[in-house]
């Protein structure tokens, strides 16, 4: 885009210019012509001096001479500007032409031709400009256009087939885990021995972990953000099931769980919700230390979840939303999470913000 | 008031007595149009001051390269006589001739 404006715009310039050159040689040539006939004239009245007074007028142009010290002998000039060192010129709606004479004709150094200054010829320039720079600009950018989406086919292929790759593995894998979670869920624990048990824990958590990655694939993948189902729902009971739905994680880690939840009635799409509240807490397990700590706390219009992890560098908070940006390699996962948090706080027009420190911990404030 | 009048109007007179007799009468002698003279020198010369001087010069030192006068003039009154004119009345003479014979507020 840049580069094709840049382009038009010095073809543009490059086409005035040589225009205006062609414009004051067809004026100096026109001009030229009447200083030699004033000059005839004038020669003829030096030699004819006094008994003709007259100075020779013309109503195709007005002249002026002056003696060699800049003295006006005589004028019919329109124009009040006169300069002795330039050859043309254009001032106040006139062309001024200047010769400098080599006999001194009624003691004249300098003849003055002026001539109304014909503005067709410039604004043909100009029209002559807007009219084919436009038609050279749309026609580079269509040009553009297609050279572009030519050159960028290949990677546009690739991407549409990861992307139809991603889609159809993420919906291969809902009936499987569903399959699983269903029979974990039926599998009765009662007759089972302690280190069996633990090994089935281990299903359940690994299952609802695929479960998460499978909802936020969906997500951001299969959904559109804008088709949602709002209904007003406390946002504590959806917090207190979310944590519910991880306390298994959090067990493994042996992490213990804090909060302080007032009720809170909000308006909109409780998956939405869930997704953002999810993947909050998950990266708060995930990257939490063994016998950690997470406090969450929904007060006066304002959810703070709190981990006592990993943390962050100062510098990386910023990009720590980001589309697959990840900061520690040591866990799993896409680096989706908190794009979509953010993608659905941003959706509710929420104020999202995060502090951390390194080794000390995350905390997420969102406010309504 | 009318002495001042009288008094410009005789000075006046007493320039121009001093450019008739030291100027006119001469060249009236000697048949040279002042006026043809004039626009030969201001063909070459152009501005007031470049004349003036240029002519003061001549006046000084006249040379036949320098002259702006027929070759028959020159032939005639060869070699050229240098004017005999204190500079300040010379100067006046020159000025008076311009006054007389200029272009410049004289074009219709």
């Amino acid at each position: 885009m840049l580069l094709v404006t840049t382009l038009v715009v010095s073809v543009s310039i490059i086409y005035y210019n040589s225009s205006k050159e062609r414009i004051n040689i067809q004026y100096k040539s026109l001009m030229q012509e009447f200083a030699s006939l004033q000059l005839k004239r004038l020669k003829w009245l030096h030699n004819h001096y006094p008994k003709y007074k007259k100075y020779p007028r013309d109503n195709r142009f007005n002249s002026a001479i002056y003696d060699l010290e800049y003295d006006k002998i005589f004028s019919t000039l329109k124009s009040e500007q006169i300069y002795f060192n330039k050859r043309l010129y254009f001032t106040n709606g006139y062309a001024i032409y200047v010769e400098l004479l080599s006999d001194y004709y009624l003691g004249a150094k300098y003849l003055f031709i002026e001539v109304p200054k014909n503005g067709a010829l410039i604004l043909k320039v100009y029209k002559n400009i807007v009219i084919y720079g436009l038609l050279a600009l749309v026609i580079l950018y269509i040009i553009g256009y297609y050279l572009a989406r030519l050159f960028i086919k290949p990677m546009r292929d690739s991407i549409e087939l990861l992307d139809c790759f991603i889609k159809d593995t993420t919906h291969e894998i809902n009936t499987p885990i569903s399959i699983i979670n269903s029979n974990i869920e039926m599998l009765k624990k009662d007759n089972l021995e302690q280190k069996d048990k633990k090994k089935i824990d281990r299903i359940k958590i690994a299952s609802r972990t695929l479960e998460n990655i499978y909802k936020d694939l969906k997500f951001t993948t299969l959904e559109n953000i804008d088709k949602t189902a709002n209904l007003e729902f406390n946002l504590k009971e959806l917090i207190e099931e979310r944590v519910e739905y991880f306390t298994m994680h959090m067990e493994s880690k042996k992490i213990t769980k804090e909060l302080y939840l007032d009720d809170f009635k909000i308006n909109g799409d409780r998956e939405l919700y869930a997704r953002m509240i999810d993947n909050i807490i998950s990266n708060a397990i995930k990257y939490n230390k063994i016998f950690g700590k997470i406090i969450i706390i929904l007060k006066d219009g304002k959810l703070i979840i709190e981990d006592s992890g990993v943390g962050l560098e100062e510098k990386n908070i910023s990009e720590i939303f980001d589309r697959y940006r990840r900061f520690n390699d040591s866990e799993g996962g896409f680096g989706i999470g908190l794009s979509i948090v953010k993608r659905i706080v941003d959706f509710y027009n929420l104020d999202i913000k995060v502090e951390s420190k390194r080794d000390k911990g995350t905390r997420f404030i969102i406010k309504w | 008031m009318v002495k001042k009048l009288i008094l410009v109007i005789f000075f006046t007179l007493m320039l121009n007595a001093d450019f008739i007799t030291d100027c006119v009468a001469c060249h009236t002698k000697k048949r040279v149009n002042l006026r043809k003279t004039f626009m030969n020198a201001l063909l070459v010369y152009g501005g007031e001051n470049n004349f003036k001087t240029a002519l003061f010069y001549y006046c000084k030192n006249p040379q036949p390269m320098t002259s702006v006068m027929s070759e028959e003039f020159l032939k005639k009154y060869l070699p050229l006589k240098i004017i005999q004119i204190e500079d300040i009345e010379l100067k006046e003479d020159i000025n008076e001739y311009w006054k007389r014979y200029k272009i410049k507020e004289n074009l219709k």
